[in-house]
C-alpha cells in the first residue's frame, strides 16, 4: 500500500467516525465542529483527485463562512439538552429517509457510467482553477448568473427581515453624530452658576 | 555576491531533496518558520520601542543591552506560569483553540513567494489558499470563547469574530480587484505583472483598493484601532480572557504573526513583492571597484530583501497607527465595514471593469 492509499483510507475513516459523531453527539456546538471537520477532511479527499480550486472553495465557502455563522447561532442560543424524548417516531423517520437516500446513492453508483460522460480534460496543460473558470462563463453561464441573482434576492429579503421593526431598534444615527458640535454639547460654567 | 549563496542553496536543495521529500519539505518550513518566530519575538520588542519613542518614554530597556533580550524574558516568564483551565470548561477545546489559531496562521506563510524562487509551494490558487487560511483564524477565536464557559469570553469572541466577518468581505473585494488585472491566483504571477518601475505597481491603479486591504488587514488581525478585543483600557479582554501562561503567549504570537503576513500581503499585492524599485538601465556606470559595485547592483536589483523592507514598513504601519489612532467604538467599527468599505470596493471593481474595457495606463494592456 502506497502513502497516498494510506493517506486516503485515513481520511474517509475520518469523514465516517466524524459523520457518525455528527448524529449522536448531544452537544450541538461539538456536532457544528465535527461538521467542520468533515468538511475539511472532504477538501483533502478533493485535493488527492487534483481538484484544488473544488477543495479549496469548500474550506473558504462552507468552513470559513457557513459554518462561522452556524456557530454563531448555536453558540447565542440557549439550547437545552433534551434528555427523556420517545424517540421511536424519530427513528422511523429516519430509517425511512436513510433507506431512500442510499437506494439513490446505490443507483447513482452502480448504474452510471463514470468513465465515458461528464468529466472532459480540455487542455492538460491549463490549471483546473483557470479551467472551471472558463466553463463556468462559457458554457454555464446562464445557470452561473442565476444563481448569482437567486442569492442576491436571499441577501435582500434577509435584509428585509431584518428591518422591520425600525422603532424599538436602538440605533445610532451616524448623520447626527456628525453634525453634533461642541457649542450643543459642553457648556462651560462659572463658579456662581454651580 | 548573491550569486554564490543563490548557488550554494541550490545545491544544498538537490542534496536534500535526494534524501527524500518529506524531510526536504520539512527542512524548508523549518527555514521558514524559525526566522518568522524570531520576528514575532523582536516584533513585540520594536512595538514596545516604537510606541515608546512616541509617547516618550524608554520602553524596555533593562534585560540585556538595550532591552534586547525582553522577548526572551517575556516568552520564558509566560512558559513557566501555569496554565489555568477554567471549571466545567471543555477542556479538549480550551486547549485546542489556541493551536487552531496558530497552525492557521503559520500555514498561510506556505504559498508566500520571498524570491523569484524561493517559494515553498507554488500553486495555482495561491491567493485562494491564502484567503481561506485565513478565514479559518476565525475558528479560533469562536471555540476559545465557548470552551472557556465564561460569559465574557463568550460574548468577547462573538465581538471580535463579528468584526472579522465583516472586515473579511471587504479584503476578499479587494483581492478581487488584484486578481482581475493579474488574471492568475498565483502569487508569483501576481509579482511578474508589476514588473517595470514604481509606478507598475498595483498600488497606483487599485489606491482605494490598497486603503481598504491593509484597513481590513488592520481590523482582521484585531490591532489598533479596531482592537475591541482587547480593548484594554475600557474592558476586560476578549475571548482569551481565560487564558494564562502559554495559552496566552500562543495567541499572542498568532496575533503577530498574522499581521506580519498582512504586510507581507500588502507588499506582495499592490508594492511588487521583491521586485526593485529602480530599473538597472536608469543607472549609471558605478565602477569604484569590484566589489562595491556588486554590492551596490545587488542592492538595486530585485530580490527578497526588497520584499523584507516592505513587510517591515507594513509592519512599522501597524505600531504607528496604534500609537496615533483613539479606538473606534464597536457601532462605528460596523458601520465602516459594512457600510463604507464594502460599497467602496464594489464601485473601484466597476470602475476597474472601466478601465480593463478601455486599456488604460500601463497595467490593464
Amino acid at each position: 500500500m502506497d502513502i497516498i492509499s494510506i493517506l486516503f483510507y485515513l481520511v474517509t475513516s475520518v469523514v465516517i467516525i466524524s459523520s457518525i459523531g455528527l448524529i449522536v453527539v448531544n452537544n450541538t456546538v461539538h456536532a457544528a465542529l465535527l461538521l467542520v471537520l468533515i468538511f475539511f477532511n472532504t477538501a483533502v479527499l478533493w485535493l488527492m483527485m487534483n481538484a484544488e480550486f473544488l477543495a479549496i472553495v469548500l474550506v473558504l465557502v462552507y468552513v470559513g463562512a457557513v459554518l462561522v455563522l452556524f456557530l454563531f447561532v448555536i453558540m447565542l442560543l440557549d439550547i437545552q439538552v433534551k434528555k427523556t424524548v420517545s424517540k421511536k417516531l424519530y427513528l422511523l423517520f429516519s430509517i425511512i429517509i436513510s433507506t431512500i437516500m442510499f437506494a439513490e446513492l446505490y443507483l447513482v453508483i452502480f448504474y452510471h457510467d463514470f468513465q465515458n460522460s461528464s468529466v472532459k480534460i480540455i487542455n492538460q496543460n491549463i490549471s483546473n482553477t483557470y479551467e472551471i473558470g472558463l466553463l463556468l462563463f462559457t458554457e454555464h453561464v446562464f445557470s452561473f448568473e442565476v444563481t448569482a441573482f437567486i442569492l442576491l434576492v436571499a441577501i435582500i429579503a434577509a435584509i428585509a427581515i431584518n428591518m422591520t421593526d425600525r422603532q424599538r431598534a436602538l440605533r445610532q444615527d451616524p448623520g447626527k453624530q456628525i453634525l453634533e458640535t461642541k457649542e450643543k454639547r459642553l457648556k462651560i460654567l462659572k463658579d456662581d452658576e454651580i | 555576491m548573491f550569486d554564490y549563496i543563490v548557488n550554494y542553496f541550490n545545491i544544498l536543495l538537490a542534496y536534500f531533496y535526494g534524501l527524500s521529500i518529506l524531510p526536504y519539505t520539512l527542512i524548508l518550513i523549518t527555514m521558514i518558520m524559525v526566522p518568522l518566530l524570531i520576528l514575532v519575538a523582536y516584533y513585540t520588542y520594536a512595538e514596545r520601542k516604537i510606541i515608546a519613542s512616541m509617547q516618550g518614554r524608554l520602553g524596555p530597556n533593562v534585560v540585556g543591552p538595550k532591552g534586547l533580550l525582553q522577548p526572551f524574558a517575556d516568552g520564558v516568564k509566560l512558559f513557566f506560569k501555569e496554565i489555568v483551565i477554567p471549571t466545567d470548561s471543555n477542556k479538549f477545546l480550551f486547549l485546542l483553540a489556541p493551536i487552531i489559531t496558530f497552525t492557521v496562521a503559520f500555514a498561510a506563510w506556505a504559498v508566500i513567494p520571498f524570491d523569484s524562487v524561493l517559494v515553498l509551494s507554488d500553486i495555482n490558487a495561491g491567493l485562494l489558499y491564502i484567503l481561506a487560511m485565513t478565514s479559518l483564524g476565525i475558528y479560533g477565536i469562536i471555540i476559545a470563547g465557548w470552551a472557556s464557559n465564561s460569559k465574557y469570553a463568550l460574548l468577547g469572541a462573538m465581538r471580535s469574530a463579528a468584526l472579522i466577518i465583516a472586515y473579511e468581505i471587504a479584503m476578499g473585494f479587494a483581492l478581487v480587484g488584484v486578481i482581475m488585472v493579474s488574471g492568475s491566483l498565483n502569487l508569483g504571477d501576481i509579482i511578474n505583472i508589476q514588473r517595470g518601475s514604481v509606478f507598475n505597481w498595483l498600488w497606483v491603479p487599485l489606491f482605494p483598493l490598497f486603503i481598504i486591504y491593509f484597513i481590513a488587514g488592520v481590523a482582521e488581525t484585531n490591532r489598533a484601532p479596531f482592537d475591541v478585543a482587547e480593548g484594554e483600557s475600557e474592558l476586560v479582554a476578549g475571548f482569551h480572557v481565560e487564558y494564562s501562561g502559554m495559552g496566552f503567549a500562543v495567541f499572542f504570537i498568532a496575533e503577530y504573526a498574522n499581521m506580519i503576513l498582512i504586510s507581507a500581503l500588502t507588499a506582495i499585492l499592490f508594492f511588487g513583492g521583491w521586485l526593485s524599485p529602480f530599473s538597472l538601465d536608469s543607472l549609471g556606470d558605478f565602477a569604484i571597484n569590484d566589489f562595491t559595485n556588486n554590492l551596490i547592483l545587488f542592492f538595486i536589483n530585485d530580490g527578497i530583501h526588497w520584499f523584507i523592507f516592505k513587510t517591515l514598513f507594513f509592519m512599522f504601519c501597524f505600531i504607528w497607527f496604534r500609537a496615533t489612532f483613539p479606538r473606534y467604538r464597536y457601532d462605528q467599527i460596523m458601520r465602516l465595514g459594512w457600510k463604507i468599505l464594502i460599497p467602496l470596493t464594489l464601485v473601484w471593481i466597476f470602475v476597474e471593469m472601466l478601465f480593463i474595457h478601455f486599456k488604460i495606463g500601463p497595467w490593464f494592456n
